[in-house]
């Protein structure tokens, strides 16, 4: 069977054509009011898995010749979207950022929640912004960072299925707006060329379309270190064919120049060449491809792999990961979607755009039924979920907190501790170079009340940038540009804004001052309390180097202000960091609601009962050194800082101190309370008892007296 | 009109705890103008037999019982029908205030069992150390709606309080234990509203009304 369909040339008599006229009118109508949707397409219905012997089409829909020395990429969207909808695909939530939220969808009130965002991060200039295309807030928007469209998917594409602001033409929006989504203001021109400039590289880099076969490749040779390393190359067009290991590529665009002319006649030979694998053709130019309608977990975990790191991060052999995956049950059980790829993203409250109740798959619709009621709509158990038990949980915890606050990430601990994440450090790609203190630095879990008021284990990021402050107003400044014309020349800096700037040694005084006597003592022969000595005053110097660099720094970005009044100032931790006022100079630090935390809930992995948070007593949360409410957040950033922002997990929370100590305090006497109700309530029914049996005796000896 | 009524009793049956805002409402409107018919109708009957004063000790310990029956009532009410649920303060106080009212209970229970008998031969005023000199032996102590209302309170104090207390142990699930808490919610309500009951013909009886 093939796929592909060619334009029937058989001869078409009129008389025939009008009963067929007709039928395709009513089509068309039925199809108007989405009776019979995707009726365009082909579809087996069958529950078995179609097996893909198909053909191959370039990006012009042109059917592709293996053998031929000049055969192009194979686009995904040329070759799929005969017999599926991509332009219903096209609307999903992966690809759908720059798009009104929930175009396409049939429920206007679908909901949202704050999910993990991008985050542009430069070492180099200490920059890690959180942003996104959707209107999230505490989110910058990606023209805040001198990234138009092109440049979005250079630095982020790695970790994307593609579509979106991928496809060209612009599937979803004009540029301008895709560069202003949400931000009020018109797009910006990247560092080092203008938007235009950046949508010109699209003509030859080619458009970086839904590569379905990131997530329904069945076959272990799809690569998406290939896939990262030809976004990388900036061979948009070329990455799909190459990471799903059918073509080798040759080449790349990313050296071309911004007004190289594909269509010229020399530019094929300056493009990247593909070479198809040409034995896995047949004779008819089809290729089996190993296609799966539910993905695998290996292709969700490509993007979004989490991971523990530092001092306390349990080593990986020792985690268990998610239950859920332990009992052989996949991401796509729950995130499932239909063909408009409107992935369930399993939060409570969640409504979904198309308009189907899906409240069955959060953690409580599945495991705990929606409201009690006893109603198949509401009944969960889903895939065989089990009902816990919560034995002696009382109630009032199932309507303050998530499931995930007992069950999700790892346990609590006196302070969250750090996590990187496929998206946020670019996982994928081996690398030599990897660090547990890579920025962006994210911290888990935190608590905080999500969008419903139930507390919930977060994952934070601070934002760090540099910007020009006018009264209250920031405005982020080009990283690029802070880089070339004020950190390399000013401090000499190469990669690492955050180690270079603080770098410092003791001096001999120094280190005397701090040790002593034992100052001349070998470092090996030290003891831990001095060791412990040296290290605070190195870390004092550093703070104090890096004061002074950044000084140096910010009086330079001072010489070319855009306006009288704008100052330039550093982001980092919470904090902003400016000038200080007078002819002493210095930097002032002060806590900034530009540098606010941007927070979005975690949910895996998820722990079982037995693992969940609580389940060796009330008192591992209510008590005064929990961690649920007593741990210690510290807010992360690539300045150096002796004082960071420090909040215990209550303040986060916005609990009541007085109300969490008076119910610890209550814990202390909950035992007598239990033996004293139970005896008085004992003694009272007992009483009762006994009345009622007299109050019978006496009705029985009425009625006998009057018989 | 039936089938509202009908609607009512399933939406009860299916979602007690949703309804229980509007059941409150109803049942303390409910309670209050069948108090007012009743108060119209005893104050036209003029005086009655005054009935036995109680000791001070009876007092306290009624006084107690009332108050924690107050704060319990103050707090869920107010809790549920501002918030949805009971949270924060309320819930402590609630807490705080169960501690208190299991041993009033006990203590109402112990000291007024025998007098709150409904059969003819003990409602006469038993203890002499009840009386004043001037009170007539001859006046029940209670009127049998006190009576009536102090059983419902012991009946609904030992459910409100045992199914917490019950909950407090490691026993039932989820399911369990929010059924616990509706029939918790449903108990305190007749508590409430019997010792409302209490309460007014205690004053009534006071008053020589009753």
């Amino acid at each position: 069977m093939r796929l592909a369909t060619q334009p029937s040339s058989a001869p078409f008599h009129h008389t025939r054509a009008l009963p067929a006229i007709f039928i395709v009118l009513v089509a068309l109508h039925l199809a108007g009011h989405g009776v019979i949707a995707q009726e365009n397409f082909k579809v087996t219905r069958s529950g078995a898995q179609y097996v893909h012997h198909i053909q191959l089409y370039d990006a012009n829909g042109v059917l592709i010749d293996p053998t031929s020395p000049n055969a192009k990429p194979y686009s995904p969207k040329q070759t799929c979207m005969k017999c599926h909808d991509y332009k219903a695909i096209s609307h999903g939530y992966h690809f759908n950022a720059a798009q009104r939220m929930m175009e396409g969808a049939a429920d206007k009130d679908a909901t949202d929640r704050p999910g993990e965002p991008w985050i542009f991060t430069d070492p180099r200039t200490g920059t890690q912004l959180p942003m996104s295309h959707r209107d999230r807030a505490g989110l910058f928007k990606p023209s805040d960072a001198g990234l138009t469209r092109f440049k979005f998917l250079v630095e982020f594409a790695r970790q994307m299925p593609g579509g979106g602001i991928g496809d060209q033409p612009a599937a979803v929006a004009p540029v301008a707006a895709v560069e202003g989504v949400g931000a009020g203001d018109a797009a910006k021109p990247a560092s080092g060329g203008t938007v235009d400039a950046d949508e010109a590289r699209f003509k030859f880099a080619g458009a970086l379309e839904i590569d379905c076969m990131m997530c329904h490749s069945n076959s272990r040779e799809y690569s998406h270190e290939k896939w990262i390393k030809q976004v990388a190359e900036q061979n948009f067009e070329w990455a799909p064919g190459y990471a799903l290991g059918i073509a080798s590529v040759k080449g790349s665009t990313k050296t071309l120049p911004n007004d190289f002319d594909p269509k010229a006649e020399d530019a094929a030979q300056k493009l990247p060449q593909t070479k198809y694998q040409v034995d896995r053709f047949d004779d008819e130019k089809a290729i089996f491809l190993d296609i799966i309608r539910k993905p695998s977990n290996n292709s969700c975990l490509q993007c979004h792999t989490t991971r523990p790191v530092g001092e306390d991060a349990p080593a990986r052999w020792v985690h268990d990961g998610d239950v859920h995956i332990r009992a052989g049950m996949a991401c796509a059980d729950c995130h499932r979607n239909d063909i408009g790829h409107h992935t369930v993203r399993g939060f409570e409250g969640e409504k979904h755009p198309t308009g189907t109740p899906v409240h069955t798959l959060s953690c409580r619709g599945c495991h705990m039924d929606e409201d009690n009621a006893l109603t198949h709509a509401n009944l969960g158990g889903r895939l065989g979920a089990p009902k816990p038990l919560h034995k002696g949980i009382p109630p009032i915890h199932f309507t303050t907190m998530s499931c995930t606050s007992c069950h999700s990430g790892l346990l609590p601990q006196d302070k969250p501790g750090q996590v990187q994440t496929s998206m946020a450090h670019a996982f994928g790609l081996a690398n030599q170079t990897r660090d547990d203190a890579d920025l962006p630095g994210i911290i888990q879990p935190v608590f905080l009340d999500d969008a419903q008021g139930l507390l919930t284990p977060h994952r934070v990021v601070w934002p760090s940038y540099w910007a020009w402050q006018e009264g209250d107003k920031l405005t982020p400044m080009d990283p690029n540009e802070v880089y070339t014309k004020t950190l390399r020349r000013v401090l000499r800096i190469r990669s690492d804004f955050r180690g270079e700037a603080s770098k410092a040694t003791l001096t001999a005084e120094e280190r005397k001052a701090a040790l002593g006597n034992d100052a001349g003592k070998p470092d090996g022969e030290l003891s831990v309390e001095q060791k412990e000595k040296l290290d605070a005053a190195l870390k004092k110097k550093s703070v104090e180097t890096f004061r002074g660099n950044l000084a140096k720094v910010l009086v330079e970005l001072g010489k070319a202000k855009p306006s009288e009044k704008a100052q330039p100032v550093y982001l980092s931790g919470g904090k902003l960091f400016a000038l200080a006022a007078g002819e002493g100079g210095g930097i002032t630090s002060v806590e900034h609601e530009g540098a606010r935390n941007y927070a979005w809930p975690l949910a895996h992995d998820v722990r079982p009962a037995r693992q969940s948070l609580g389940v060796t007593g009330c008192t591992e949360c209510h008590a005064k050194d929990s961690p649920i409410f007593y741990g210690s957040v510290t807010a992360l950033g690539p300045a150096a800082d002796d004082q960071p922002i420090t909040r215990a997990m209550h303040e986060m929370m916005g609990q009541d101190i007085k109300l969490l100590q008076a119910w610890e305090q209550s814990f202390g006497g909950r035992d007598v309370f239990k033996w004293v109700g139970f005896v008085t309530i004992g003694a009272v029914a007992l009483i009762l008892i006994l009345f009622a049996l007299l109050g019978l005796n006496g009705i029985l000896k009425l009625v006998t007296r009057r018989r | 009109m039936t089938l509202t009524i009908a609607n009512l009793i399933e939406d009860l049956g299916t979602s007690p705890a949703a309804m229980y805002p509007k059941v409150i409402i109803a049942t303390l409107i409910a309670t209050v103008a069948v108090i007012l018919v009743h108060l119209f109708i005893s104050l036209a009957r003029g005086h009655r037999p005054q009935r036995p004063r109680w000791h001070i000790i009876t007092r306290l310990i009624y006084l107690g019982a009332i108050a924690s029956v107050v704060i319990l009532g103050v707090t869920s009410f107010v809790a549920v029908l501002r918030h949805g649920a009971m949270h924060g303060w309320f819930l402590f106080l609630h807490l705080f205030g169960a501690g208190a009212f299991v041993v009033f209970l006990f203590l109402v229970a112990v000291m007024w069992a025998v007098p709150n008998q409904l059969c003819g031969g003990t409602c006469a005023a038993t203890s002499d150390d009840d009386l004043d000199d001037d009170a007539s032996p001859r006046a029940p102590r209670f009127h049998c709606l006190t009576k009536i209302a102090f059983w419902l309170i012991l009946l609904s104090g030992v459910v409100t309080a045992g199914t917490m207390l019950i909950s407090m142990l490691p026993l039932l699930g989820t399911q369990g234990l929010n059924q616990m808490i509706n029939v918790h919610r449903y108990a305190g309500l007749v508590l409430v509203i019997a010792t409302i009951v209490h309460l007014y013909t205690i004053v009534l009886t006071k008053m020589r009304r009753l």
